[in-house]
């Protein structure tokens, strides 16, 4: 059989290599002819090698996560490392709600209820109406009353787009494995809530959380598992008996969810209460809500190609967060609202903080996180996945803003385009590189990239090149006379630092460095008013401190105030580092 | 006529021979006659992954058994012929209507490339349902 080479599963090859094999022989010469008898073996011999090979490479395929081409494949390799696959996630927004009415109509109790499954509605990108749930209840205690008027204020309400569904079940031991399969692919997993109660008439409800893990559960723990069914739906299933609760025969079992909209919730901004179904609160007609983030977080269900990504993450984090790729890992996975986040361990912070990890993450549509999401994160996150002595510091995203002039010289010759056409030209392309290279973590501002970005080929520019003027905004609180750092992150020019006004006893002054590594408050006249700090120049760090009576200009009323400080970088290119974000504040063109 | 061995194909009839047992091969002419009868009822995907090597004789005999039917089957053999059975040089192909319209009287001459003389085959297609 040395003739018979395996080279290839392909049809042709193989019948090529049969053919081979039969020069070898003088019995039957017709091989190559395809109407010939001998041909008509070959073909099914062929076929049949080929179709074997081909099923026993999808068998493999489909034998491993790398490798596997069906979502089937991918959501059992997902059940052996026990990771749930995400299917469609609401869009999640934070509002809160006032409810006005007058002394008379208000309850006696002083306290208002917003129970599970009251909605708000409101538009998403396209102007499509979208109803928000409120998924878990909240009761309103904070009461103004003014005159003869009374208004509640809830706290921040996290509310998910979608409506509140049920599917229940009645346990039957009589089935063999029993399972509690939802068939709905709208289903938002994680906003499954399980309650248990004896029987269909019965009124007591006893409420089972989902079990992350199984280590510290016992036969008492009233938990829940999920996992996918062959088909993709999910199924809940609950514990043996020793591991956790095992309903017994009988049992009702009451699953509410919410149906979401995926990706096509986000982008809400205004919504609006709807009191119908509110329970107690239908009795009230004047509303207002407040929107403190607007909804994102929306996505559709994983893809194959992103299931092939996360299941050997979730399988190297093995559940827990110790190194900086488990709080990404996690983080990104489980937290809905992340633009762009960064972590860090404390030894590695401007200012050496051993046991700590450091979070900072930009929120989509905003800047910093809010107080709830904060909340939501040590809650829900940290707590069920940290390890003990684990401290995690939220840190706002700092951001680096450049003022950026950029010097073109053109050739007008070459364009049909008038010059007040090639300056919005520039604007555009800068702007277009701010949104796509910058405005998340670790994202540098290459100079090379930039003046790419805006040159693209383009004969018009002759000569082109920019300059730079970093700021910082730093969050000064007045009556404080402890040293501060204000972290550039990148070398600076000596002499080129300088803030914005500070007002000392009736007169106004400007921090500006002296060139040899000082900080000093400058009056109007150019005469120095006192050393107010240090600078380093080399790891672009402004250390200042301010006396008590000085007050950021602006906000002299305020308890702090806006302290800018601005310096021209060493290099053309502008780092990050840490919780630091750079981006474009402000262009300018020259032309020439 | 003593066969030269030049062609020598399996017999798919697989009869074997009444004194030795063996399966006999058919030779040459025999052989390539064969091979056209075969390429005639060529059906689409009896080559597997290409489905345009077919001969369409049995969709033309649940048509109409008229003079433009046939001139698509002679077509059609035509083509299949030329295209796979490069051991003939095809001289004619004549097609009947047999059987009050209900078959093709079909003989293909030709002649065979390297044993120099000319062959025909003769055969009818029926439909039989």
């Amino acid at each position: 059989m040395q003739n018979l080479p395996v080279q290839s599963l392909k049809f042709d090859n193989i019948k090529e290599n049969f053919k081979e094999f039969l020069r070898g022989q003088s019995a039957y010469t017709d091989y190559n002819f395809e109407g010939s008898g001998v041909a008509t073996l070959l073909n099914i011999s062929s076929y049949q090698t080929h179709y074997i090979g081909y099923f026993v490479k999808m068998l493999l395929d489909e034998a491993f996560s790398d490798s596997a081409h069906t979502r089937g494949a991918q959501l059992s390799h997902a059940k052996r490392v026990g990771y749930i696959p995400k299917g469609k996630r609401s869009a999640s927004a934070e509002v809160t709600l006032k409810i006005h009415t007058n002394l008379a109509d208000e309850p006696a109790s002083h306290f208002l209820e917003i129970p599970r499954g009251a909605t708000f509605v409101a538009a998403n990108n396209n102007q499509d109406q979208r109803v928000f749930t409120v998924l878990d209840g909240s009761t309103i205690y904070k009461r103004e009353v003014s005159g003869s008027n009374v208004t509640y204020t809830s706290e921040p309400l996290a509310i998910y787009e979608g409506t509140l569904e049920t599917w229940n079940f009645k346990v039957d031991s009589s089935v063999l494995n029993q399972r509690f399969i939802i068939r709905d692919r709208t289903i938002d997993v994680d906003s499954i809530r399980v309650r248990v109660k004896a029987n269909e008439f019965s009124t007591n409800w006893t409420e089972f959380t989902l079990a992350s893990q199984i280590s510290d559960l016992d036969e008492t723990s009233n938990i829940f598992f999920v996992s996918t069914d062959e088909h993709g739906y999910y199924q809940i299933f609950f514990g043996n008996g020793v591991f956790g609760v095992q309903p017994s025969n009988g049992n009702y079992i009451e699953t509410t969810y919410v149906s979401s909209n995926g990706e096509t919730g986000n982008g809400a901004k205004v919504f609006a209460f709807n009191p119908v179904g509110s329970g107690a609160l239908a009795a009230y007609s004047n509303f207002e809500t407040l929107t403190l983030s607007n909804a994102a977080g929306g996505r559709e269900e994983e893809t194959v190609e992103e299931l092939r990504f996360a299941i050997p993450n979730h399988w190297r984090r093995q559940n827990r967060l110790v190194t900086e790729g488990d709080y990404r890992s996690i983080l990104l996975s489980e937290f809905r609202n992340i633009d762009s986040m960064n972590v860090w361990g404390g030894e590695e912070h401007i200012r050496r903080d051993y046991g700590k990890v450091y979070v900072s993450i930009k929120p989509r549509n905003a800047e910093r996180l809010t107080a709830l999401a904060r909340e939501q994160i040590r809650t829900s996150i940290v707590k069920k996945f940290g390890v003990v002595g684990a401290d995690v510091v939220f840190v706002d995203p700092d951001f680096i803003e450049v003022e950026l002039t950029v010097n073109a010289k053109l050739d007008l010759r070459k364009t049909s385009k008038t010059l007040p056409e090639m300056i919005a030209l520039i604007n555009d392309r800068v702007s277009e590189f701010n949104t796509a290279q910058l405005s998340k973590f670790d994202a540098i501002l290459s100079d090379l990239a930039l003046l790419n970005t805006i040159k693209k080929d383009d004969e018009t520019f002759v000569g082109l090149y920019d300059t730079k003027v970093l700021t910082k905004n730093y969050l000064h609180l007045h009556n404080s006379t402890s040293s501060q750092d204000v972290a550039f992150g990148n070398a600076l020019i000596p002499a080129s630092i300088k803030s914005s006004a500070v007002t000392v006893a009736g007169s106004s002054l400007t921090i500006k460095d002296d060139g040899a590594g000082l900080l000093k408050l400058y009056r109007a006249d150019g005469t120095v008013h006192s050393t107010v700090g240090s600078v380093n120049y080399t790891t672009g760090t402004v250390t200042y401190s301010l006396p008590s009576a000085a007050r950021i200009t602006g906000y002299e009323l305020s308890s702090y105030g806006r302290l800018a400080f601005s310096g021209v970088p060493l290099t053309p290119d502008v780092g990050t580092s840490l919780n630091n974000i750079v981006r474009i504040s402000k262009v300018k063109v020259v032309t020439g | 006529m003593k066969t030269l061995g030049l062609y020598s194909d399996l017999d798919l009839s697989l009869i074997p021979h009444p004194l030795t047992g063996d399966l006999s091969p058919k030779k040459d002419a025999e052989a390539v006659a064969r091979s056209v009868k075969h390429l005639v009822f060529w059906n689409a995907f009896d080559m597997p992954f290409d489905p345009t090597l077919k001969s369409a004789v049995k969709t033309y005999l649940f048509g109409q058994n008229n003079g433009i039917t046939r001139s698509n089957l002679e077509t059609d053999i035509h083509w299949i012929l030329t295209t796979l059975e490069p051991r003939i040089r095809l001289k004619n192909i004549d097609i009947k209507e047999a059987m009050q319209g209900r078959a093709f009287d079909i003989t293909i001459t030709y002649a065979l490339v390297s044993l120099n003389r000319d062959e025909s085959v003769n055969f009818i297609v029926e439909r039989v349902r």
